[in-house]
């Protein structure tokens, strides 16, 4: 596996410690190295060294096993370089041939792109000019999001790409994807029978997909003020779970044929026109506020960042999607920065009973909610109303609930555990196409267009709340409320 | 485990917390507890609350309406911290504890503001929230409106406020921002029911609208419970179409502040309701009747309002009753 940047965020925070968890779990094959390629000049032993302590910091749920690290760690290498340097590529592939000689890896690689999306292309194509997009194994190529940053743009790095590449060699990775819960949306959708039936306008009133981190930008202002949040997480993230939540069922599990199913859902979403944006969108901005005791400064306020600047780092949208099963049904995706708590849930709205036979308050008297916890516990439970024991038929809502940290004895692997995988067993079920990155696109680019213009301002909204209160009007306008997770 | 203020790290914990009581030692499934939540109670303790005599009334609390608890404590430190914990039962006849779990939160006295920023992520979602205020002072901070806004419902006990007249005004400006509910109302249901019984008799049934005069004796100043009795036999028999005179008595030197005694006098009967101890009698056309009344625990009473998730609205009448009293 190479991967470029390698002294990067990502490879410390995510992909070590989940190539290590591999290691440990005894999933990776005996010769598996590791190149990692970047800019820093480092020895093999440096490199090594660096990442043993990031797999210290930041494996959360394995304990660390010298052993296994002294393993895993003789299979990391470092070549350093700049990826605009044709030179680098010829270092890379003589250090492949090397390993594949004294490793026995077979040949197969997979080139792992956590680099600037400006690079994509640069290094695609020193891959393909250095001759090593083919070998005597497989080749395959893992990209980061964000896959451009319009239609225009995720159509031209995906032509860049096809030029080395062919599109099944080419993962786009998603890690939502990955999540155990989003995988089991597929799992309670279509291996039970019960819920299929009622998947759809007739029972569901409307869905909600909220996507909420407590956490700031982070020190990573001056790219997120060019991006926000529609970008960073509807256009890819949010989509992608919406799509799941909403396919038709798959005629079998292939990778294409699921795939087959998102994208369609995915071009099945109406794009909006400058007005609905207006009436369908609520774009957000945070100030000031005060979390866990402490003053936090407002976006404008954070380092790196613009103090004019117009970012959404709140984005609410209401998605229709022009199909029999879910005609007239809102999908409500909402997700935002300095929100009071991080979390990841969709929830089914059901209808009301046709006929109320029973007394009690309206919001005592609540329809049925599915809810998927994608993170941070991840779990479904349903709610549905109850006899409250002793005299008189008062009701309550209660709650039943499944939920993955106790309900198995096993730890669930990370998203890049799975998706790593995954890649290196070329099942790419779980990774975007380039057709459902456009038909995401499309939905979003509307929106971009109306959201950039001069005119626009986000609502202001105060760190630690649950975002403007256009966005709780947006919802009030159908009769809706969001669901406070 | 003690934490900061953050909620992110306080649900994690619980997170933990709940995993670890899935499994046994060796990691495997035990199968060993029943996670179980109705409602969350946020429970505001009095300033310098025993902290044992509280756990003492969550715990004969939970097993009868299982709740994600968080307990305030203002006052209790210098930095806003949080520990997690679960309290367990075994119920009667079943083999499988039952666990629910418990948030307590010290925070600096004038620290109010902090805690109801961290409170809103940390409820339990989709269930109710019921506050109970265990003392008035955290009543008089700024950010008491948010917090009670985060409630579905708040309780209160206005019998431990000196003065029984601002204590009701208190509570009935409460009460026009969010449903209410009050102890000192609940120790009442007693007297209520025997007298209701009394108009539920087919001798008496239609005859509330006789009385003429109604007399409320209480031992010490007047209490609270004197009030919403007065004021629950006015409202009640005036919609009754009864035209009456109110009196109440307070006997100042007389031992421990509590309603005492409460007379309805008709035309042709009298109905004497008087408190002998720990026991109720109830004396009407020469035949008396008699029944414990029950202890005034807290986690009695409380257990009673909580099966009140909303709007009580005989109480939510009563207190507007009680606000509008002249009594001299």
């Amino acid at each position: 596996m190479v991967i470029f940047g390698a002294t990067g965020d990502l490879n410390r925070r995510k992909l070590m410690p989940a190539l290590y968890r591999l290691a440990y779990d005894r999933r990776l094959p005996a010769g598996f190295s590791v190149v990692g390629v970047s800019r820093s000049q480092l020895s093999d032993d440096d490199f090594r060294n660096r990442m043993c302590q990031a797999v210290k910091d930041f494996s959360e749920d394995t304990a660390f096993d010298a052993d296994v690290w002294n393993s895993f760690s003789r299979g990391l290498f470092y070549v350093p370089g700049d990826v605009a340097d044709p030179g680098l590529y010829q270092r890379i592939c003589a250090k492949l041939g090397e390993i594949e000689q004294k490793r026995q890896t077979g040949g197969n690689v997979l080139f792992y792109l956590s680099v600037q999306p400006s690079y994509y292309a640069r290094a695609a194509a020193g891959i393909g000019e250095s001759g090593m997009a083919r070998g005597n194994g497989w080749r395959r190529l893992v990209v980061e999001k964000p896959f451009g940053h319009d239609l225009a743009s995720a159509r031209e790095l995906s032509a860049e790409l096809h030029q080395v590449f062919p599109e099944n060699e080419i993962y786009r990775i998603d890690h939502y994807l990955g999540k155990e819960t989003v995988q089991n949306i597929l799992a309670f959708r279509f291996g039970n029978g019960i819920f299929e039936p009622v998947w759809n306008r007739r029972y569901v009133n409307h869905v909600q997909i909220t996507a909420a981190e407590s956490i700031g930008v982070e020190g990573r202002g001056s790219y997120y003020q060019e991006t926000g949040a529609l970008a960073d997480m509807i256009q890819n993230h949010l989509l992608q779970v919406m799509a799941t939540i909403a396919m038709e069922p798959s005629a079998s599990f292939q990778a294409d044929s699921v795939r087959d199913e998102r994208s369609k859902l995915l071009r099945s979403i109406r794009p909006m026109t400058p007005g609905q944006v207006v009436e369908n969108t609520v774009a957000g901005q945070y100030g000031p506020g005060r979390i866990g005791g402490k003053e936090v400064p407002g976006f404008r306020q954070e380092q790196g960042v613009d103090p004019r600047a117009r970012t959404d780092t709140f984005a609410a949208v209401a998605l229709f999607v022009d199909n029999w099963r879910w005609a007239g049904v809102p999908f409500y995706l909402r997700t935002g920065k300095r929100l009071p708590k991080q979390v990841t849930e969709i929830s089914v709205h059901f209808h009301s009973p046709p006929l109320r036979i029973f007394d009690g308050e309206a919001d005592e008297l609540t329809p049925n909610l599915l809810i998927v916890r994608i993170q941070p516990e991840e779990g479904i439970s349903l709610r549905f109303l109850s006899k409250r024991p002793g005299r008189g038929m008062k009701l309550r809502p209660v709650s039943m609930d499944f939920n993955y940290g106790s309900s198995f004895g096993e730890r669930s692997p990370s998203a890049y555990e799975t998706l790593l995988l995954d890649a290196m067993i070329g099942d790419a079920t779980l990774y975007t196409r380039q057709d459902m990155v456009e038909a995401s696109w499309q939905v979003v680019e509307p929106i971009e267009t109306v959201w950039r213009d001069d005119r626009h301002e986000p609502a202001p909204y105060e760190a630690g709340s649950w975002g403007p209160a256009q966005a709780d009007e947006m919802l009030a306008r159908r009769g809706h409320v969001w669901r406070q997770p | 485990m003690s934490t900061a203020l953050v909620p992110d790290k306080i649900l994690r914990d619980l997170s933990k917390m709940w995993a670890s009581l899935a499994h046994s030692e060796g990691g495997a499934p035990s199968g060993g507890v029943l996670r179980a939540c109705s409602l969350t109670l946020v429970v505001l303790a009095a300033p310098g609350e025993d902290p044992v005599a509280l756990s003492e009334i969550l715990a004969a609390l939970m097993p009868m309406h299982p709740a994600q608890a968080i307990v305030v404590r203002l006052g209790g430190s210098d930095t806003p911290a949080a520990e997690v914990t679960a309290r367990c039962w075994m119920s009667f006849g079943q083999r499988r504890q039952v666990c629910s779990e418990e948030v307590e939160i010290t925070a600096p006295e004038n620290g109010l503001d902090d805690v109801v920023t961290a409170l809103s992520p940390i409820v339990a979602p989709d269930l109710p929230v019921i506050l109970w205020c265990r003392g008035e002072q955290a009543m008089e901070a700024a950010s008491f409106g948010r917090l009670a806004s985060l409630a579905t419902r708040v309780v209160v006990d206005a019998s431990q406020w000196p003065d029984a007249k601002p204590a009701i005004q208190r509570v009935y400006d409460l009460a026009r921002h969010a449903h209410v509910g009050d102890l000192a109302w609940t120790r009442l249901t007693p007297w209520r029911e025997m007298i209701s019984e009394v108009f539920e008799n087919t001798n008496y049934a239609g005859r509330a609208s006789e009385i003429v005069r109604i007399h409320v004796v209480c031992a010490g100043k007047a209490p609270v419970e004197a009030y919403y009795m007065a004021a629950w036999l006015s409202d009640s028999l005036t919609q009754a179409g009864a035209h009456f005179e109110l009196q109440m008595e307070a006997d100042e030197t007389g031992g421990m502040r509590q309603l005492q005694q409460v007379e309805l006098f008709a035309g042709a009967f009298t109905v004497k309701l008087m408190r002998l101890r720990d026991t109720l009698a109830i004396e009407m056309d020469g035949v008396s009747r008699c029944i414990n009344l029950p202890q005034s625990r807290d986690d009695l009473l409380m257990s009673e309002e909580l099966d009140i998730l909303r709007a009580d609205p005989v109480f939510e009448r009563t207190l507007q009753a009680a606000a509008r009293l002249r009594i001299e």
